[in-house]
């Protein structure tokens, strides 16, 4: 053995043989170790070292845990305070390519969020049920938005599809209002082929059917009959209730559709039908998470009699205004009416005013079936005389009270009249009509009086009328024709008389000439003049139209010294006496 | 309006689908077929002044992995029986799913459609066969799902059959 290091004695030998041996075995790891040694001791290789496994292991560990983000928050965040502090534009310049998108997106996601709420809370806003959510809103204190979400749909049957169960053939198909369908007929078929995938893919017992697919919060419920199946689309969440709903309406179709489905080859005009439809559209129901409460039938009957009633009273009311308006119109138009004051009061309606008795009634201008009740007028008017000429005319005729031949004219202030009349009406006419209101003058250069000049003629005529008699007798001269003419002429002058409102006196005057005594003249003219009377009595002349008088020789006509003169002594002469009628009656 | 079901049938790749495709009226996707074994489309048609509207079950091809779905059939008012002209032994299928499908759901009206007539030249079905089916009084049409000869006269014969009803 031949080496320069010394060794223990007794071990040398060994110990120099294991060296040997190790150095010869292990130097390749020995070398090894010592590296490992080194990279572990030395800094600046255990940093290159971790330098190169870092990326890798930060990679691992975020993967496994959020262990390392969280160890390295603090640390990130003070690196990130000290770059602001340091040199806040390097960070902004960083920042910037990001940061604009950023606050884009961040607007516009608060805009559209914004768009949503409004769009929802517009929809809800003017409907009845919009009101009463804006009021929990205000009650609860919580956002309008908030309400509207919390009562939002709950669950809507979209579609309803009534199927012949053994062909599946479509046989009717409703839609809720905006949902968009395809075809239906498809649909149906699609959907019995569904079933019979299941049922034929999948171990299913004998009577059993697929009655339910979901997907997402789309469902479609399939409810099966004898002979037709009702399928629904669903959207939300629909309660198992509805299920009932769904086999009612089969049952009731199968009732009443029943000789339609167990003959059904093909034609679905049979359940293109309102009862059909209105079966069907049982099952399109949509529930809200608080539905509206409904308001009850028995509320519904006064609310509708207190509405139709207040329209009534509304409607009357308006028409009874109406009607007043055109009644006070009417009175405003109607001469010798005029009105001070009219408006509504108390219960009614009250009028005030002018009106001229020979006006027309106020009341008849009234329409008694309008409107307007005439219990509800309260009407004052206080008399008046009207100066318009039609007025002034009736009253005049009222007060004048003229024959029928006699016209009156107003002409500014004069009042013509015109015709014939009895000459004491003319006078008292003359007379009374200054007396009216409305009436300056009277010019009644136009009426005539022909009754009276007649009477006035004849008067004359029959003053001068002689019946002549014989000496000593007291039978008259005087033909048939003669008497018969003067007993016509008298009764003529009593019918005129009376005419003009007088009453005629005709006093048959006896007459003798002055031969013979006193005494027998006196008789024998009262009885020439009983004769006339007797006469013309017999000639239809009234009794009470004549007097007699017995003059005897006193009143001679004529001369009594001549024969001609005594012949006209010897007579009966006549005298009419005009009178007053009071005078007459009495 | 009336409404039938009739149901397509035919041995697997006979180009049923294909053969009726610009016919008809599709809602579904093609993918309907593979996976639910059934693609659903419809077909109007006038005939006599009636309107039928038909909605047809187009279903899986038949092959040895495939067997035709039974309850897919039920409720059909006619069977179309797509037979390959290029393929003889399409037409023992198409004549198996017959009987299969009429001891099913009955005796309903059919017709036979031997498709691709346009590839004569590879025509290997013996016109023999053809004439047999013809002599048993049952509709056949040459149809070609390329130029779509055929498909409308087999949709109206089948579907006046199913009016005469």
């Amino acid at each position: 053995m031949a080496a320069g290091k010394p060794v223990a004695p007794g071990a040398d030998g060994e110990d120099d043989d294991l060296g040997t041996l190790r150095r010869l075995l292990l130097r390749p790891e020995q070398r090894r170790i010592e590296e490992l040694g080194e990279r572990l001791e030395n800094p600046a290789l255990r940093a290159r070292d971790v330098s190169r496994v870092l990326p890798e292991a930060l990679r691992l560990s975020a993967k496994d845990s959020h262990a390392l983000g969280d160890a390295l928050t603090p640390t990130v965040e003070t690196i990130i305070h000290t770059s602001v502090r340091r040199d806040s534009r390097r960070f902004a310049d960083a920042l910037f390519p990001v940061i604009g998108p950023a606050i884009r997106k961040a607007m516009a996601e608060a805009l559209r969020q914004m768009l949503q709420n409004l769009s929802e809370a517009l929809e809800h806003s003017f409907s009845r049920r919009g009101l009463a959510w804006r009021f929990e809103a205000w009650r609860s204190g919580r956002p309008f938005a908030e309400v509207v979400l919390l009562h939002s749909l709950e669950f809507r049957v979209e579609q309803v599809f009534l199927i012949h169960r053994e062909s599946s053939v479509l046989l009717q198909h409703l839609s809720a209002g905006n949902v968009a369908c395809e075809d239906a007929g498809l649909v149906s078929a699609m959907l019995t082929a569904i079933q019979d995938f299941v049922r034929d893919s999948f171990a299913v017992a004998d009577g059993q059917t697929l009655d339910s697919i979901q997907m997402g919060d789309l469902m479609v419920w399939v409810e099966q009959g004898p002979e037709a199946v009702i399928a629904g689309a669903i959207r939300g969440n629909a309660p198992q209730a509805l299920r009932g709903v769904f086999r009612e309406a089969l049952e009731t179709l199968h009732q009443q559709q029943a000789e339609a489905l167990s003959g059904f080859t093909g034609d679905p005009a049979a359940f293109e039908t309102d009862e059909v439809r209105q079966t069907l559209q049982q099952c399109l129901q949509a529930r809200y998470r608080e539905s509206p409460r409904r308001i009850s039938p028995l509320l519904l009957i006064p609310l509708l009699a207190l509405l139709t009633g207040g329209g009534y009273w509304a409607y009357t009311g308006l028409r009874e205004r109406q009607a007043f308006e055109a009644y006070l119109q009417a009175l405003d138009q109607t001469p010798g009416i005029v009105v001070t004051r009219a408006g509504a009061a108390g219960d009614g309606y009250r009028v005030q005013g002018l009106r001229d008795p020979l006006a027309a009634e106020p009341l008849s201008l009234l329409d008694t079936q309008g409107p307007l009740d005439p219990q509800r007028l309260d009407l004052h008017f206080e008399p008046y005389q009207a100066l318009a000429p039609p007025f002034v005319l009736s009253r005049a005729r009222q007060l004048l009270q003229p024959p029928a031949t006699v016209s009156l004219t107003l002409d500014g202030g004069v009042l013509r009249l015109d015709g014939q009349a009895p000459s004491h009406w003319i006078t008292e006419a003359r007379r009374l009509a200054l007396a009216l209101p409305g009436v300056d003058s009277v010019d009644a250069s136009g009426l005539r009086d022909p009754a009276g000049d007649e009477l006035h003629a004849l008067q004359t005529a029959l003053g001068g009328q002689v019946i002549l008699f014989d000496v000593d007798t007291a039978r008259g001269e005087a033909d048939a024709q003669t008497l018969q003419h003067l007993a016509r002429d008298l009764r003529r002058l009593d019918a005129l008389a009376r005419q003009q409102g007088q009453r005629v006196r005709v006093v048959l005057v006896g007459h003798s000439d002055a031969t013979g005594s006193a005494a027998h003249n006196l008789m024998l003219s009262r009885q020439r003049a009983e004769w006339l009377r007797e006469q013309l009595l017999a000639r239809g002349v009234d009794p009470a139209l004549l007097t007699l008088r017995a003059a005897g020789s006193s009143e001679p006509v004529s001369t009594q010294d001549t024969p001609a003169g005594r012949a006209q002594n010897r007579s009966v002469t006549l005298e009419i006496q005009r009178m007053p009628r009071e005078e007459a009656d009495a | 309006m009336i409404r039938k079901k009739i149901c397509m049938l035919g041995a697997f790749a006979v180009g049923k689908t294909s053969l009726v495709e610009r016919f008809v009226k599709s809602l579904f996707n093609a993918r309907y077929q593979t996976s639910l074994g059934v693609k659903i489309d419809k077909k109007s048609l006038a005939i006599d002044g009636r309107l039928l509207e038909l909605i047809l079950w187009d279903l899986a091809g038949e092959d040895e992995f495939v067997s035709l779905r039974l309850p897919y059939l039920r409720g059909a008012a006619g069977l179309l029986l797509v037979v390959d002209g290029t393929r003889p032994e399409t037409l023992d299928t198409a004549l198996a799913l017959r009987d299969k499908a009429l001891a099913e759901i009955g005796e309903v009206p059919f017709a036979f459609l031997i498709n691709k007539a346009d590839l004569t030249e590879g025509w290997l079905i013996d016109p023999r066969d053809i004439d047999r089916l013809v002599a048993r009084g049952w509709t056949v049409l040459e149809t070609s799902a390329k130029t779509g000869r055929g498909v409308e006269e087999a949709f109206i014969a089948l579907g006046k059959e199913m009016l005469d009803e």
